[in-house]
């Protein structure tokens, strides 16, 4: 183990839902109702001028929007190198950084717009959605 | 615009230099383009910087009626340029220092800048590992290859043709050539990153005068570098959303507003810096300014184009891939375009008489464009 915890996220009042949803094991966007675009973290008016702005529940499948394998990382996260360290577009066109995991950190593992689906990584009492290559369908 | 560069140095020493501070760094950058102006402090009223302009006026004795301190990271003094030429043109200041200095390799006197786990990338993106720029502002490069049809070869491209330059360039850091096999086979930090893909990180520091012709000597005016357009604009503060690098994006829309107040085509260009922390950005950079089409910037780079004896020199110092990178370089992308212009760069472009320079500043979260000229 190094010496150095890694971080954990600290909610703001405006992030709260959307780590309060995580603890449920939900992950949400926030949504303009007017014109359906979508981010991570919460506005307080979207680009289209719509106030209407809710936090949605997202379905949890993706593609692989693009990524880096990091082989050095800051000494907090030595333990976990070399690892996958991704884009996500979610089905409904959010993207977020997260990270690939059950896979091996190979390019040749990693195609560009792979399906992936949720899953969770525990650090502490908090919980991070991540993403691993989805299964087939029917399984 | 009216406005003009009338002096443009550097520290002495770029590298390593822990025995001065961060603002020892800033105040030796300014005295040296006072000096390179021939100007004594009291003769500027306005001071512009990333770290603590009022500092550092009040360590050079300058009492200014009009302050700077906008800070957005690398491209900041390319804006502190843009908003110096306004304040001069509204009459709020007649002479402008901009200074830079960083102490990013010794650390010396610098402002340590803890975990934020409330911030957005405290929120979103550290947990993940993804604190280094190297892991942040990278994360795009994949995506960006792959919808162009290049792959890492054209990362390593960058680093040939910016070698060639800083091997001519006696301040440089890193001057050896290198092929692509070399680059591509350099450690990997954060694959498809190998070291040389990565830029420097160093201690290190310059200063601008900016003013107005009508405030400028015959002497001041026969070295002056003209600020002809500018532009800047921001987007999103996390990578992952920043919407297209090389589509609607705050490097074009700053790129679009620059050449749309030089009025200047952009076949018109001599010369080009673009803010380089990665291997990927000139290729981002040359498109956003329009001098490339989108997706073909690594095509002008494997033809040479960027090279010397090229049509479009590209980072003619090394760039912060080479030449050096404190962590916020448009200092240094500032100081060898008027360099090129007034013929006394090192790595000498000939003839050349105008220049567009790309900053980038908190990953692609902020860039500022300027347009130089000299008659
Ligand atoms: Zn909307």
């Amino acid at each position: 183990m190094s010496g150095e915890p890694k971080p954990v996220p600290r909610p703001t009042p405006e992030t709260r839902p959307y780590w309060e949803a995580t603890q449920r094991r939900e992950l949400v966007h926030h949504r303009c109702d007017g014109c359906g675009a979508g981010t991570q973290h919460p506005r307080a008016i979207c680009a289209c001028g719509s106030t209407d702005l809710t936090w949605t529940s997202c379905t949890g499948r993706g593609r692989l929007f693009s990524y880096v394998v990091v082989h050095r990382p800051e000494p907090a996260f030595a333990d976990e190198a070399p690892f996958v360290l991704a884009i996500v577009e979610l089905e409904e066109g959010v993207r977020m950084t997260t990270r690939i995991v059950d896979v091996p950190a190979d390019p040749a593992a990693l195609p560009l717009d792979m399906d992936v689906e949720l899953r969770w990584l525990e650090r502490g009492d908090v919980n991070l959605p991540v993403f691993a290559p989805a299964a087939p369908e029917g399984t | 615009m009216d406005a003009i560069i009338i002096g443009a140095a550097e520290t002495d020493v770029l590298g390593r230099n822990p025995d001065q501070s961060v603002l020892g760094l800033n105040v030796e950058g300014g005295l040296r383009a006072l000096a390179d102006a021939g100007l004594e402090p009291g003769q500027i009223d306005g001071v512009a910087g990333a770290y603590s302009p009022h500092g550092v006026a009040h360590a050079l004795g300058i009492t200014p009626r009009w302050v700077d301190s906008t800070n957005v990271g690398g491209c900041s003094f390319l804006m502190h340029v843009r908003h110096a030429a306004a304040a001069i043109a509204a009459g709020h200041a007649t002479r402008v220092l901009v200074t830079h200095g960083e102490s990013g390799r010794s650390r010396a006197g610098t402002v340590p800048r803890p975990r934020d786990p409330q911030s957005w990338t405290g929120q979103f993106e550290e947990p993940y590992g993804a604190k280094p720029p190297y892991t942040r502002f990278t994360l795009p490069a994949l995506r960006y290859l792959h919808d162009n049809g290049l792959d890492e070869t054209a990362l390593a491209q960058v680093v040939v043709a910016q070698r060639r330059w800083s091997s001519r360039v006696p301040r440089a850091g890193r001057r050896d050539l290198m092929t692509i096999d070399e680059v591509l086979a350099a450690p990997a930090l954060a694959w498809p990153f190998t070291v040389p893909m990565i830029c420097m990180l160093t201690d290190g520091g310059g200063g601008l005068v900016v003013t107005a012709s009508e405030h400028a000597t015959a002497e001041q005016l026969r070295r002056s570098v003209k600020v002809l357009g500018t532009g800047e604009s921001s987007d999103p503060l996390l990578v992952a959303q920043v919407p297209d690098p090389v589509g609607d994006s705050a490097a074009r829309r700053a790129a679009d507003d620059a050449f749309a107040e030089a009025r200047i085509g952009r076949s018109e260009i001599g010369h080009v810096m673009v803010y380089d922390a990665f291997a990927h950005l000139p290729l981002i950079g040359l498109e956003c300014l329009g001098l490339a089409p989108v997706g073909k910037a690594a095509e002008l780079v494997a033809a040479g184009e960027t090279s010397p004896g090229g049509s479009l020199p590209l980072n003619t110092n090394g760039g912060g891939l080479a030449y050096t990178h404190t962590g916020m370089y448009g200092m240094f992308a500032i100081q060898e375009a008027v360099r090129q212009l007034r013929h006394e760069a090192a790595a000498q472009v000939p003839d050349v008489s105008t220049s567009a320079v790309l900053g980038y500043g908190g990953m692609f979260t902020a860039s500022s464009v300027l347009i130089l000229a000299r008659d």
